[in-house]
């Protein structure tokens, strides 16, 4: 994802809706991916999405290009997204209401790859249940946007190893569900 | 390296490509002939990569634009009422004042502006007087120099005269 010019951000923090639209258009898909897979239903991801672009909007003037905006608006997705899934789980333990397999395609026309696709969702949101949401976001971060572990660090504001272990840990957690539900042996 | 260190690279650096190309050259050579091993990173790929790398990516919904824009111009309009709200509450400040202090502000300002005005017309007489003086005496000097009796000792005196009177008003002016 290319960084968005200092003028379009100058511009978007002096109230210019064009250019707020410019941004909104670079990382929406990347804010309202990680949202949802992070707080796991497309509602919440919904709202995620919206209160990140306004903490982006109500942000933009004290931004002060010392850093990447990329990495800026990353850090500030991760952690409204998180919020969000402390504050759902804490209302309902374990939801479970999955539910992005079934807005992705029509039932009528299930074709094998859909179905594959739809498989795979499900399965996705099981195995995110299984993590905490730490290693959660690592593992988010790291293989739905494939962010280098560099990158996880400063967006998480963790260090490196910390990354790395976390990603370990979730790893086997997701190995030792996958020997429950396939019950291969290593 | 023992298969432990293999094993935990394989869950890491190996599989996220955040190893030296030398090291990951060691963990293939390594594979080739531990099966232990290998069972290991075919359960990682299945279980805890693959899933993951055949995720979808989704779009949002285009309705959530619209949402966005409607609450950053709710946002920004509130800002603009804010400038304002913030100039009448100043002003709130000033119109709250007590009156005796607002009548002895305003009495202050009368004298003042007064002052300033009076000392003005005086300083404006004085120059007056000075040039009219001034006048006279070169009419005079004119008036002797044409009848031929032109006293020249006096006129020195009066040149100083001239010079003091001179002076008195540069040290007014000052």
């Amino acid at each position: 994802m290319e960084n968005i010019p200092r003028d379009t951000i100058e511009r978007a923090s002096n109230g210019d809706i064009g250019a707020f639209e410019e941004i909104y258009t670079s990382y929406s898909g990347f804010v309202y991916n990680v949202a949802l897979r992070i707080v796991n239903n497309t509602s919440d991801a919904e709202e995620v999405t919206q209160d990140v672009f306004m903490k982006i909007y109500k942000s933009l003037r004290n931004f002060r290009f010392e850093s990447s905006f990329k990495t800026w608006v990353y850090r500030i997705t991760a952690n409204t997204a998180i919020n969000t899934y402390k504050k759902i789980s804490k209302e309902s333990k374990h939801r479970g209401d999955y539910d992005i397999a079934l807005k992705t395609h029509a039932a009528d026309d299930k074709t094998e790859e859909c179905f594959k696709k739809e498989e795979n969702e499900k399965l996705l949101g099981y195995l995110l249940d299984k993590l905490s949401i730490k290693q959660r976001s690592c593992i988010v971060l790291r293989e739905v946007e494939g962010l280098s572990y560099e990158e996880i660090s400063k967006v998480l504001g963790i260090n490196i190893n910390t990354v790395r272990s976390r990603i370990k840990r979730a790893r086997l957690a997701l190995l030792a569900y996958g020997k429950e539900v396939v019950g291969y042996e290593l | 390296m023992n298969c432990k260190n293999i094993q935990e690279l394989i869950l890491t650096g190996y599989s996220d490509g955040e190893i030296t190309p030398e090291l990951a050259k060691q963990i293939d050579e390594h594979l080739k002939i531990c099966p232990g091993c290998r069972k290991f990173k075919e359960a990682v790929e299945e279980t805890a990569l693959s899933p993951f790398r055949n995720a979808q990516r989704f779009a949002p919904p285009d309705a959530l634009w619209e949402k966005v824009r409607e609450a950053v111009v709710y946002e920004k309009n509130r800002d603009t009422d804010g400038i304002f709200l913030r100039l009448r509450d100043a002003l709130r400040v000033i119109f709250n004042i007590r009156k005796p202090v607002l009548a002895f502000a305003a009495a202050a300002v009368v004298i003042l502006v007064t002052t300033l005005f009076m000392r003005t017309h005086y300083y404006n007489e004085e120059i007056a007087g000075y040039l009219e003086d001034q006048v006279e005496f070169i009419a005079y000097l004119d008036t002797d120099v044409s009848s031929g009796s032109t006293d020249y000792m006096n006129l020195d005196v009066k040149i100083e005269d001239i010079l003091s009177q001179r002076n008195f008003y540069a040290h007014l002016f000052v």
